[in-house]
């Protein structure tokens, strides 16, 4: 019996990274050239981030189907790349710059933008190489960054497209503005949660001194931009006061009651 | 409005609410902004001018309690939306910003959902993708930072807004002369602009490259339900406007994992699990630190310290790569949570184990051996033909499973093939032949083949979801099933082959499985040594059932450890025996003169008493009201679960002394 070769229990960490490695030599992810097309786009990670265990349970699925697919005979791409993950990663560098006492403004536009791109080549590859721990077949030889010139010239193309057909325009809107950061933000930076507060009801007086109405209010202070004061238009108790004005009393003008 | 809250009369703030803002549209009402981009107070007129908002807000209520205008003030919860960077309190604002039209490209998108060019699975998450684009608004495509895609807009002097590729394309497109200055818009994109892009940017768009003739529409895309309206939604609409084609015929949309309680992770809870440290381990103290450190609320530390010190009291053992990717698959039902718990990953860390150690007994067997790799004749038993059926059925079932996204179900049955099939049943039943030295050499060579053949087939069928440990051995293994290659990354995903598929062979198998399983049982409740050879008796035996015993009298006589086995003639009486059912067929073993009657008594009684006053301690707990109101849910639950189970041991023992007292009255 041979038994010098066939260690007496499962080792992981004896075959795992070295396994992966001769797969990578042997550019064995790429696409064979042959069979239906199969192909998947890994949801790019941020280049900030580091592996969770969503992301890794992902990993699994995509690359099960991948590995299946590929022994099935079909021309499979597990298309790589990464997000460059805009508010995420500008923060990350100027964190380094405040530890040094710098802001992005001392630094200026092109060179703050320089040294993240710094930063991306030293620091931005931590989840592949953990992508690489998981085992994931991806082609790393077409791996994509969202702010590479190729991905760029698309963003470009898109948006004077769009722009061109009338698809794109610019607007004064009401957005999620993060007093901080100084942007816009999406709905999805937005967290929401239950917090203890207060609920003001504060006496409007009317405008013809008759009387007052009470508002009630969580923001006392967005009063300074009250357009106008509500009541529901079936409330008994304020029928008599639609259409009458009250007015907060230090502001420049009175508001309708509608 | 609801008049049922505060005082049923509200003030509109159209720029500063987004209720208002609506509001503030349908009535055209004056859109007043009274803060800066800090969110501090800008209304130079007023006393507040330059107070932070919150600063503002005490002066402004302490100024409306000067003059009485403060009717109360009451506690009240509410939701406070904050910054996921930040953690800021965000503000509904007015400003500037750049947007798509999305009717326009929303429309297609939906079409294609709706008339199946796109689908959904599980199928219902794309009621949530009507949901949303039936209600989409324009979006908001501009951010006020450095890093990204910078908006390529340029203005004059006057303001004129210019849109093309650069600065020189502006020129030549809006025939500006070098006397105009323009000056480039200073917002970026939102990140996901490009992330709409992704399914065709990638593929060398706008160049038309053999890629994305070739990839384009790609085949499904995976990913979590957040993000259905953020990114999924985006690349439809995208792919359709410029590919003119969707991006992927199908998306498969997964749960989200859980901790073991069912817990979303989340740094705050320290309730994180790295994935890294599942594959490699982790010490205690160096995971406490990990957990506790960078906190934003450092008081935390305390409790998420005591918890991890009670939930991992050893660190995170090393489980490995593939062990963690099994335990995913296994996990990936349909449903939205996916609840991760360590027993879980160990015990397929136990199958790698398992899946290893049959590796290892079979390379033993083979390798040097003639595994009729080279042709020569074989010979097959039942066992033979019974493992290459039930590997065709099982290799059909996990490309079933995988083609419709059920990795859990794959999982389950290459799991129980290779557990309880293949090294449970045929690699006791190969030792049958291989450690009879009276074997054929066809019976041999065939008992090899069948063993390496099924084993390799077995890792290919593995592989996509345990890549490691499959290649190592794989490696080893495919050189005696014949097969050449240097990895098991291209060999062919197993094909299940009808033909293959012997009925006969399969139902015979279960019969003597289930002889030798009945005797098994009966040892195990009649705490009989496995090392001591029975005599067994069958009774209503057919004619088929003799025939099966003559075949396999080997296979019995080993893994069951028979001693004889006599068939009982028609109305023939049997001696006080312990019996076991296989069809109409009864499998006696007579119990006379095997166990020690005295013993076997004792330790009845003994256990009878013990589980006895167990079940009643367990009972009277629950019957208290204290415990009940007042231990967590839990721990009631698990009380409950302990009382059946111990109303089960108490039914089997007392049916084992019930037995032992027909065997000999007087026990």
């Amino acid at each position: 019996m041979s038994t010098e070769d066939f260690a007496k229990t499962f080792d992981p960490h004896a075959v795992e990274e070295h396994i992966y490695a001769a797969w990578e030599a042997a550019d064995a992810f790429g696409p064979s050239g042959q069979g239906a097309s199969y192909c998947i786009m890994i949801p790019p990670p941020n280049v900030t981030g580091s592996l969770h265990m969503g992301h890794a349970f992902q990993d699994t699925i995509m690359d099960g189907l991948i590995r299946y697919h590929r022994m099935r005979g079909d021309n499979t791409l597990w298309q790589a790349g990464s997000d460059h993950a805009g508010i995420a990663t500008q923060m990350v560098v100027e964190r380094q710059l405040a530890a040094e006492g710098k802001s992005r403004h001392d630094l200026g536009r092109e060179a703050f933008v320089e040294r993240i791109w710094d930063w991306k080549q030293h620091s931005g590859g931590t989840i592949t190489q953990q992508l690489r721990r998981m085992g994931a077949s991806l082609d790393w030889s077409r791996e994509r960054f969202t702010m590479d010139a190729g991905l760029s010239d698309a963003v470009r193309e898109v948006f004077v497209r769009l722009y061109d057909e009338g698809l794109i325009y610019r607007g004064k809107r009401l957005v999620n503005w993060d007093p901080v950061l100084h942007t816009a933000v999406s709905d999805l930076e937005v967290v929401s949660a239950e917090e203890d507060g207060h609920l003001w009801h504060i006496r409007y007086p009317l405008a013809d001194g008759s009387g007052h109405l009470t508002v009630a209010t969580t923001r006392p202070e967005t009063m300074l931009g009250d357009a106008a004061v509500a009541v529901h238009p079936d409330d008994a108790r304020y029928q008599h006061l639609i259409g009458k004005e009250p007015t907060t009393t230090w502001t420049r003008n009175s508001v309708p009651a509608a | 409005m609801d008049p049922e809250f505060g005082s049923g009369c509200v003030k509109i703030t159209p720029a500063h609410d987004f209720n208002d803002y609506e509001i503030g549209l349908r009535h055209d009402l004056a859109m007043i902004n009274v803060l800066t981009v800090d969110a501090s107070i800008e209304l130079p007129d007023t006393p507040y001018h330059g107070l932070d908002r919150y600063a503002a807000r005490e002066r402004i209520v302490a100024d409306l309690e000067a003059r009485d205008l403060v009717e109360k003030i009451d506690d009240h919860k509410l939701m406070v939306p904050r910054g996921d960077r930040s953690h800021a309190v965000v503000e509904p604002y007015l400003t500037d910003q750049w947007y798509v039209k999305i009717a326009p490209l929303a429309e297609p998108a939906i079409k294609a959902v709706a008339d199946g060019r796109i689908r959904f699975v599980p199928e219902n998450w794309s009621k949530t993708y009507f949901e949303w684009m039936n209600n989409i608004q324009d979006w908001c495509i501009s951010r006020q930072i450095w890093w990204g895609h910078r908006i390529p807009a340029w203005y004059d002097e006057a303001g004129n807004v210019y849109v093309a590729d650069d600065e020189a394309a502006v020129r030549a497109k809006y025939k500006l002369g070098e006397d105009i200055t323009l000056r480039q818009d200073d917002d970026v994109l939102d990140t996901w602009f490009s992330s709409a892009l992704w399914p065709f940017s990638t593929l060398g768009w706008p160049q038309a490259t053999p890629e994305l003739k070739t990839f384009y529409p790609t085949s499904v895309l995976v990913t979590g339900f957040d993000i259905i309206f953020f990114w999924v939604a985006r690349m439809i609409m995208m792919g359709l406007k410029f590919m003119d084609d969707v991006p992927f015929d199908e998306v498969y949309i997964h749960g989200l994992v859980r901790d073991a309680h069912g817990n979303k992770m989340s740094k705050s809870k320290g309730n994180i699990l790295d994935p890294l440290d599942l594959i490699d381990g982790i010490e205690l103290e160096p995971l406490i630190k990990k957990r506790t450190t960078g906190l934003m609320q450092p008081q935390m530390a305390p409790a998420i310290e005591k918890a991890t010190r009670k939930e991992f009291p050893d660190g995170i053992p090393a489980y490995g790569t593939d062990a963690l990717r099994f335990t995913f698959a296994s996990l990936a039902t349909q449903g939205r949570d996916i609840r991760f718990d360590l027993g879980r990953i160990e015990g397929y860390r136990n199958f790698c184990n398992k899946l290893w150690n049959a590796s290892r007994y079979v390379y033993m067997n083979a390798a040097d051996e003639d595994c009729g790799a080279e042709g020569g004749e074989i010979d097959r038993t039942l066992a033979e033909r019974w493992i290459d059926s039930r590997l065709q059925q099982v290799t059909a079932e996990i490309s079933e499973s995988i083609d419709a996204y059920r990795f859990d179900l794959a999982a389950q049955t290459v799991y129980q093939f290779v557990w309880d099939e293949y090294c449970s049943w045929y690699i006791e039943l190969s030792k049958v032949v291989l450690y009879d030295e009276t074997s054929s050499a066809e019976l041999l060579r065939g008992t090899r083949q069948t063993l390496v053949r099924a084993l390799e087939t077995v890792l290919r069928l593995l592989h996509p979801i345990m890549p490691f440990i499959t290649e190592e051995l794989w490696r080893k293994v495919a050189p005696l099933a014949g097969v050449a290659g240097d990895s098991i990354i291209q060999q062919p995903y197993p094909l299940a082959d009808d033909s293959l598929i012997d009925a006969d062979a399969i139902a015979e198998m279960e019969w003597v499985m289930a002889v030798i399983a009945g005797v098994r049982n009966i040892r195990g409740e009649m705490n009989i040594a496995p090392s001591k050879p029975l005599p067994v008796l069958l009774q209503d035996a057919a004619d088929r059932d003799i025939a099966y015993l003559e075949h396999n009298l080997a296979y019995l006589t080993q893994l069951a450890r028979l001693a004889d086995v006599t068939v009982l003639e028609t109305g023939a009486a049997a001696p006080e025996s312990a019996t076991a059912l296989v069809g109409n067929m009864k499998v006696l073993v007579p119990l006379g003169g095997l166990i020690d009657v005295a013993a076997e008594r004792e330790r009845l009684d003994r256990e009878l008493d013990k589980t006895g006053k167990e079940l009643e301690r367990s009972q009277k707990k629950l019957a208290n009201a204290n415990f009940v109101d007042r231990a967590p849910a839990e721990v009631v639950e698990k009380e409950h679960a302990r009382v059946a189970e111990l109303e089960t041991a108490l039914t089997n023992l007392t049916a084992q002394r019930q037995r032992l007292k027909q065997l000999q009255p007087d026990a």
